[in-house]
């Protein structure tokens, strides 16, 4: 009896616990009453998770509401499975306890032991370098091998994004990357010099050399035992790097390790050609000893240029400034001061040349400002293996997507995004890259796909439609549904049932987000109705076009019933009722539409509203009914003279009466005297 | 032509159609009358020479008749019409009387003395006329209730296809020309101003 009790209370706690459990996925269970710190990112903060079906330790990060989690890659990454890799088990959106807007989270297998190094810099262990090797870069290679083979980036190498494996720390795993962009946490430290010129959020997908790059530095913090250059300005360390080499800037005084020289160098090669790949490692971990490389020699100036008091001593570091010293730079532009400079200090005519057709052809261009042209398109000429610099924007054409939506989600400034594409900068700085490079091809297709929506500013188009396009998996950020994290089109119309039951009076089901978003993510849908939503607001044509809509993407991507949405859109539709001319029909349709709101499925409020062969004989009707009532009004007309003039009638049907009188009586008394005349003789 | 000249043609306009209205109308009287007499020359003529007392009793028993026809300025001739028929029964007694005498203008001469053959022959003639003046205003005031009533029934569906179409059905349909006949003199005047 006693052990019942137990089990029973034991059953009950559970119950207690579970109903406060998240719902993750089929077989995962958030607790977040179970925060896990040691396993934050700064995307978000990690929870303990129950694994339902095979009981591993697992952990989530819930995103920030304004993160932008690689979503895309998400689910081709759950199929990698490789011990030096954080494995992925599952994401959806959560509801967090005592928040309406869910958030986006990711579900991690959980290291067995903690990370190699923390925040603050702390926890590294000091190795020999055989040990490094061995522990640290074996299965750091064999990581980037199973990522390389997969055609995936990490953008997230470094120290404080490494875990060790198990607590006796036999061998290290690479944490997860795909709560933000590529690189959009690094520490510049850890990016090439090119990329570390990007914003963070614009880096986008580098090249297998990237991650390598941060493997590098990565090791050389290992075997450093920390990061030299902790607390240093970033403007520094990448001014530092660009003049004396990102290796030597972070080996410092430091002798060079004997054993790992050799990979350091190769890996820290700030020459994207020179730079190891990674059979190159694989070959010196075999055993295979390279000669070391010195890094090439950055192209540098003999004379500083002062660019509003910042010393400019290369050309990619005047690239850089060009934005932030705008003033100075035109200034520097228009007096040829820079063309001199690149000729006889950096000594490169080639260079000046590049640079001269540059400004030549932003001075003849007509978008955006010829300031912002001229910097963007000098910036690249200068620097080519860097990123396009646009008023405040720095970022790479395949990081262009990442940056819109970091911008979106984040409520940031878009215009000098749109600029970008409309101006064709991509492109531009695709023509000015050395070598063929097969990736551009794939990102300028891209980018070239949605730079006419820039140009439509219709309801379906516009920079919404760029964002949605660019990230599929990223949620509509309508205020309707933002709550919902709808990622798909089942997902928005699900949700904006749900909104349909608080929705304000003036609100509408279809705003400039939630159109972009069907658009993009249901693509079937008929795209002329989009051109029709741009009409007055009680125009019957956009709100029949607003309905069909909904109904087509309904009937492709469900769900089934939408009854509150129906509502909602039979509250709305009272213009498209009333033009039917005929009073009785509207009532019909009203009837007919009430009904079909009840039922939830949205194609049977748009055949009760919009049926072309009743509304062709309703107009028909009515303009019967027009002719009727002309004619009824001139009848009227003639009938009220007639009560006015009396005498007319008298003069017309009267004599006439008056003379048939006359002739029946003349006929009767000629009979008359006729008969009698007869009958007297 | 200047505003002004427009504007006064287009204000005396009503009043000269109203002139040529008449012009036109005496012009059809002239014609009417030539009508009458070129009849009564061709019937008459022919007549007397076969039918002289009956020539004579008509010459002379029609005459309310004729008179009717020529001060008559309806086109229609409604009065004559009015007027004849108990014209002539007022002469049907007369006319069976010298059916029974001698077959020469005596006869008819002789009917024609007697004053009381005259005062049948003109009451018949005045109670044609009683009958012109006195029917057509009862048959106005008739017409008038009926069109009254029909006036309201005409309401009614106005307001009905109102009620079902709504304001908009008061529009000119498409295709739909005046019906308005003051509308179509004033559409013809215009023209003749100009």
């Amino acid at each position: 009896m006693a052990e019942a009790k137990e089990a029973r209370k034991e059953a009950e706690a559970k119950r207690g616990e579970d109903s406060s459990l998240v719902v993750v996925g089929r077989n995962f269970k958030l607790n977040p009453a179970a925060p896990l710190p040691d396993f934050d990112s700064p995307s978000g903060p990690a929870f303990q998770v129950r694994d339902l079906q095979e009981g591993r330790s697992c952990y989530a990060i819930v995103c920030h509401p304004t993160a932008v989690p690689r979503l895309a890659e998400a689910p081709a990454l759950r199929r990698v499975e490789d011990p030096g890799l954080t494995k992925l088990l599952d994401f959806g959106p959560v509801a967090m306890p005592g928040e309406r807007r869910r958030r986006m989270a990711m579900i991690f297998e959980q290291p067995g032991g903690p990370r190699l190094m923390r925040e603050d810099g702390s926890g590294l262990p000091k190795l020999s370098e055989e040990n490094i090797v061995r522990l640290f870069l074996l299965p750091m290679v064999a990581a980037l091998r199973e990522l390389t083979n997969r055609g995936l980036y990490s953008g997230a190498i470094r120290p404080t994004n490494i875990f060790w494996r198990d607590l006796s720390q036999s061998a290290v795993k690479l944490g997860e990357f795909l709560t933000a962009p590529p690189g959009a946490q690094q520490p510049l430290l850890f990016e090439t010099l090119d990329r570390a010129m990007a914003s963070p959020e614009g880096r986008g997908p580098g090249q297998p050399g990237c991650d390598l790059f941060a493997l590098g530095t990565s090791l050389m913090v290992f075997w450093l035992g920390g990061n030299p250059l902790k607390g240093a300005a970033d403007s520094q360390v990448l001014r530092a790097r660009m003049e004396r080499g990102s290796f030597n800037t972070l080996l410092g005084r430091n002798r060079p390790p004997a054993l790992l020289v050799e990979p350091l160098r190769g890996l820290m090669n700030d020459d994207d050609g020179e730079r190891w790949r990674l059979d190159d490692l694989e070959a010196w971990l075999e055993g295979r000893r390279q000669s070391p490389r010195q890094p090439k020699a950055v192209l540098r100036a003999n004379r500083v240029l002062d660019l509003g008091g910042v010393q400019v001593t290369s050309p990619a570091m005047l690239s850089m400034h060009l934005q932030r010293q705008r003033g100075v730079a035109l200034q520097l532009i228009d007096k040829m001061e820079i063309d001199r400079w690149l000729r006889r200090s950096v000594g490169s005519d080639e260079l000046a040349d590049r640079v001269d057709d540059a400004i030549r052809s932003a001075r003849s261009g007509r978008l955006g400002s010829v300031e912002d042209r001229l910097l963007a398109r000098a910036a690249i000429a200068l620097n080519p293996s860097g990123p396009i610099s646009y008023q405040d924007c720095a970022l790479f054409p395949a990081g262009y997507g990442y940056a819109l939506a970091t911008r979106m989600m984040g409520g940031g400034e878009l215009a000098p995004l749109a600029a970008i594409l409309q101006l064709q900068l991509a492109n531009y700085w695709t023509s000015i890259q050395s070598g063929p490079r097969a990736e551009f091809g794939a990102v300028l297709r891209g980018l070239d796909s949605v730079r006419g929506y820039v140009e439509r500013k219709g309801l379906g188009h516009g920079i919404e439609r760029v964002f949605y396009e660019l990230n599929p998996g990223l949620p509509c950020l309508s205020p309707l549904v933002i709550d919902a994290y709808a990622g798909d089109a089942t997902a928005l119309l699900a949700a904006l049932d749900v909104a349909a039951e608080t929705a304000d009076r003036a609100a509408e089901p279809i705003d400039r987000h939630i159109a972009a978003f069907l658009a993009a993510r249901a693509p079937r849908v008929n795209d002329r109705l989009y051109a029709v939503l741009d009409g007055a607001p009680r125009d019957p044509k956009r709100l029949v076009a607003m309905a069909t809509l909904l109904a087509e993407a309904q009937d492709l991507h469900g769900p089934r019933e939408l009854p509150a949405l129906g509502a909602w859109l039979g509250r709305k539709l009272e213009p498209a009722v009333e033009r039917f001319r005929s009073r009785s029909l509207q009532d019909s349709v009203r009837k007919a539409l009430a009904k079909a709101c009840e039922s939830g499925q949205l194609n049977q409020i748009v055949a009760a509203i919009d049926n072309p062969a009743v509304l062709a004989r309703d107009e028909a009707a009515f303009e019967d009914a027009c002719r009727q009532y002309a004619l009824t009004e001139a009848e009227i007309a003639e009938q009220e003279d007639r009560v006015r003039k009396p005498e007319r009638i008298a003069a017309g049907a009267g004599r006439q009466v008056a003379a048939a009188v006359s002739a029946i009586l003349g006929t009767l008394l000629v009979a008359a005297v006729v008969v009698l005349g007869a009958g007297a003789l | 032509m200047s505003k002004a000249q427009t504007a006064a043609a287009q204000a005396t306009a009503p009043a000269a159609a109203e002139r040529s209205r008449a012009s036109g109308r005496d012009a059809q009287h002239s014609r009417a009358v030539r009508k009458l007499v070129l009849l009564a020359v061709l019937v008459l003529v022919p007549l007397s020479v076969f039918m002289l007392p009956v020539t004579i009793l008509l010459a002379a028993g029609l005459l309310p008749t004729a008179v009717a026809f020529i001060t008559d300025r309806d086109p229609d001739k409604l009065a004559a019409l009015t007027v004849g028929p108990l014209n002539i029964a007022g002469m049907t007694p007369l006319a069976l009387s010298l059916s029974g005498m001698t077959a020469d203008y005596r006869g008819s001469m002789e009917l024609l003395a007697h004053p009381i053959n005259w005062m049948v022959i003109y009451l018949a003639a005045g109670m044609g006329w009683a009958v012109y003046f006195a029917v057509p205003p009862v048959v106005a005031r008739l017409l008038s209730l009926q069109s009254e009533a029909r006036i309201v029934l005409l309401k009614r569906r106005l307001t009905g296809l109102v009620a079902e179409w709504g304001p908009a059905v008061t529009r000119q349909p498409h295709g739909l020309s005046a019906v308005n006949e003051d509308d179509a003199e004033a559409a013809e005047a215009k023209p003749a101003a100009a």
